[in-house]
């Protein structure tokens, strides 16, 4: 197991009277040797401070876990692991290079190794000839990417990005993707939160998602739309059709000409519609209606806030 | 050591790079400024004004320096984000104060040597002004207090915030300043609590006048110098050691 943390939670004390306020409630997760792990939530829902508590940057008001066999935050896990915070900031005035050196030094690489990777990295996030211009001279997409570039210094076996993509054009999220992909090419293992869905549906092996502090799912993106997918739209020609009747989680969506609607939610639902379908005209067609990852995230989270309606729903 | 060393070495380019030695246009301005009129004037003493010119001129210049860069050594990090990408490293806290303290020592070398080479350029320059070993003595010792003032911010800066860290330090610095007089003056009353108060003060707050030479009369002993080089060693660790002890229990943004 890279990551495996249990019931982690903090609350940060704010205010002059030291208000409790939970910021991380209930998470936990394993992530798996090898994988790309997905970290995804509504903003303020706790991935990064989630992440700061995996790297010891924070300390957890409860639970805990494992990085790479250590404790959370130990200095043995952090040697083997690369990270990029959150809208990295970086010392203004240090060049480009440098950055990478003093990366790359603190994490236990020598000089002359440094001498030739750390070119190859500049090159790698499309900023070769940028070396020598201090940081503060840099677009905030500059410093996403030379902040990509630091965290894969030392070639760490599990690699931590707080939303990798965030500011980044096209090219520099094409650029990080691949990037990804690399790692797991090679072996490694990549954990990132992000809020852009269709990255994680191409990247990720497995997603958590995480709501209000507490992981709602652990599954594969394939898992996660499953779910959602158990909707159908099925069309029948006929004359003068008629809704069908009596039948739970079918919804008529109306007629155009002489073909009928229905949409269907459930499997046994369906056979029900096909059977009235069959029965009444002609069936044309049973089309499953994919839902996007979006879709499904957006339904889990609103579900998750507002209990209600589930209940309702099951019997 | 070597991650120390790293560290150090980047907090000394950024400090030097933002600029931090412009206040020494000031410092050889004043300096100047003031050996020529009073070589020019000679009212009364003139050498001696320079020699006392210089050596307050050098001493609030440092002092300002460890104070203000030593508040941002790692509040304003923290504040900036900017300590997360050092600290997810294998860098211990320890090893980050120590180093970014460390960083603040290089930069407070470098600044008092170069105000020390102005001040003998321009005492050498002027006939009422000689140039005496007491003199160079005391900018040496200035150097060991302005570490003792570095300290004191580092360790600010780990417990707080800037504005509250720079509270504080300049503060503790004052009380610094005032240093042997107030527990003096303490020790000199005739009520018990007073006393407590002094022995107290003795041991919270580091004498900062201890580092005070005068470059008129005559070195004190070797022995008298060789112990205000340790206090303030001692003093420097302590404080450092306290700072990275806190800081070790404190949350990063
Ligand atoms: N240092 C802090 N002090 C007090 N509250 C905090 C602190 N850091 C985070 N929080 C609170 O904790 C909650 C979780 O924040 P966090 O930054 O982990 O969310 P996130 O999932 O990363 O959000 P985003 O997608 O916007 O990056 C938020 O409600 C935030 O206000
Ligand atoms: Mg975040």
């Amino acid at each position: 197991m890279v990551i495996s943390i249990r019931g982690l939670a903090k609350d940060f004390r704010v205010g002059v009277l030291g208000r409790r306020m939970a910021a991380v409630k209930d998470v936990s997760f394993d992530v798996l040797p090898n994988e790309v792990f997905g970290f995804i939530g509504p903003n303020g829902s706790g991935k990064s401070t989630t992440i700061h508590m995996l790297l010891g940057l924070v300390r957890p008001t409860r639970g805990g876990g494992t990085l790479l066999g250590h404790p959370l935050g130990a200095l043995a896990a952090r040697r083997q692991i690369g990270y990029l915070p959150e809208l990295p900031n970086f010392y203004g005035y240090l060049k480009a290079r440098e950055l990478l050196e003093i990366s790359g030094r603190l994490a236990g690489c020598d000089l002359g190794a440094l001498r030739r990777v750390v070119p190859e990295l500049l090159e790698r996030v499309d900023l070769a000839g940028r070396g020598e211009d201090l940081l503060r001279t840099f677009s905030k997409g500059m410093l996403q990417r030379i902040g990509v570039a630091q965290a894969l210094i030392g070639d760490p076996r599990l690699v931590i990005l707080d939303e990798p993509m965030s500011g980044l054009d096209p090219l520099g999220r094409h650029i990080v993707r691949n990037v990804i992909i690399d790692l797991k090419a090679r072996g490694r293992t990549v954990f990132f939160s992000s809020h852009i869905m269709p990255d994680i549906e191409t990247l990720c092996d497995r997603v958590a998602l995480i709501a209000d502090g507490r992981t709602l799912r652990v599954a594969s993106v394939e898992q996660l739309v499953r779910l959602g997918q158990e909707r159908f739209e099925v069309q029948v020609r006929g004359q003068q059709l008629q809704p069908p009747a009596g039948i739970a989680g079918a919804s008529w969506q109306g007629t155009v000409g002489d073909v009928g609607r229905v949409e269907v939610e459930g499997t046994a639902a369906l056979q029900q519609v096909i059977d009235w379908g069959r029965s009444v005209g002609e069936l044309l067609a049973v089309t499953p209606m994919r839902e996007s990852l979006e879709t499904v995230v957006v339904r889990a989270v609103a579900t998750a806030a507002d209990p209600a309606p589930k209940q309702e729903r099951t019997p | 050591m070597t991650r120390v060393w790293v560290i150090a070495q980047g907090a000394f380019r950024e400090a030097v790079r933002s600029k931090v030695f412009v206040n020494l246009l000031v410092l050889v301005g004043l300096m100047v400024l003031g050996g020529v009129i009073i070589d020019a004037g000679s009212i009364g003493d003139a050498g001696r004004l320079y020699h006392d010119i210089a050596h307050a001129a050098i001493s609030i210049s440092g002092s300002m320096v460890a104070l203000f860069v030593g508040i941002q050594l790692v509040a304003a990090d923290i504040e900036r984000k900017t300590l997360h990408l050092l600290l997810a490293r294998p860098v211990t806290r320890l090893e980050l104060v120590v180093g970014k303290f460390l960083g603040l020592a290089g930069v407070l070398a470098v600044n008092t040597a170069i105000a020390a080479l102005i001040y003998c350029l321009v005492a050498l320059g002027g006939t009422t002004t000689a140039l005496t070993l007491a003199g160079l003595v005391s900018i040496l010792f200035l150097y060991f207090q302005f570490l003792v003032v570095g300290a004191i911010s580092t360790m600010f800066s780990t417990l707080s915030g800037t504005t509250t860290a720079a509270v504080y330090s300049i503060a503790l610095f004052t009380l610094g300043r005032l240093g042997g007089e107030l527990t003096r003056m303490a020790e000199r009353s005739s009520r018990d609590v007073f006393h407590q108060v002094a022995a107290l003060a003795r041991v919270a707050i580091p004498d900062l006048t201890r580092f005070d030479i005068s470059p008129h009369v005559a070195l004190p002993a070797v022995g008298t110098l060789g112990l205000a080089m340790l206090y303030a060693l001692v003093w420097s660790l302590a404080l450092l050691l306290l700072g990275a002890f806190a800081f070790s229990f404190r949350d990063l943004k």
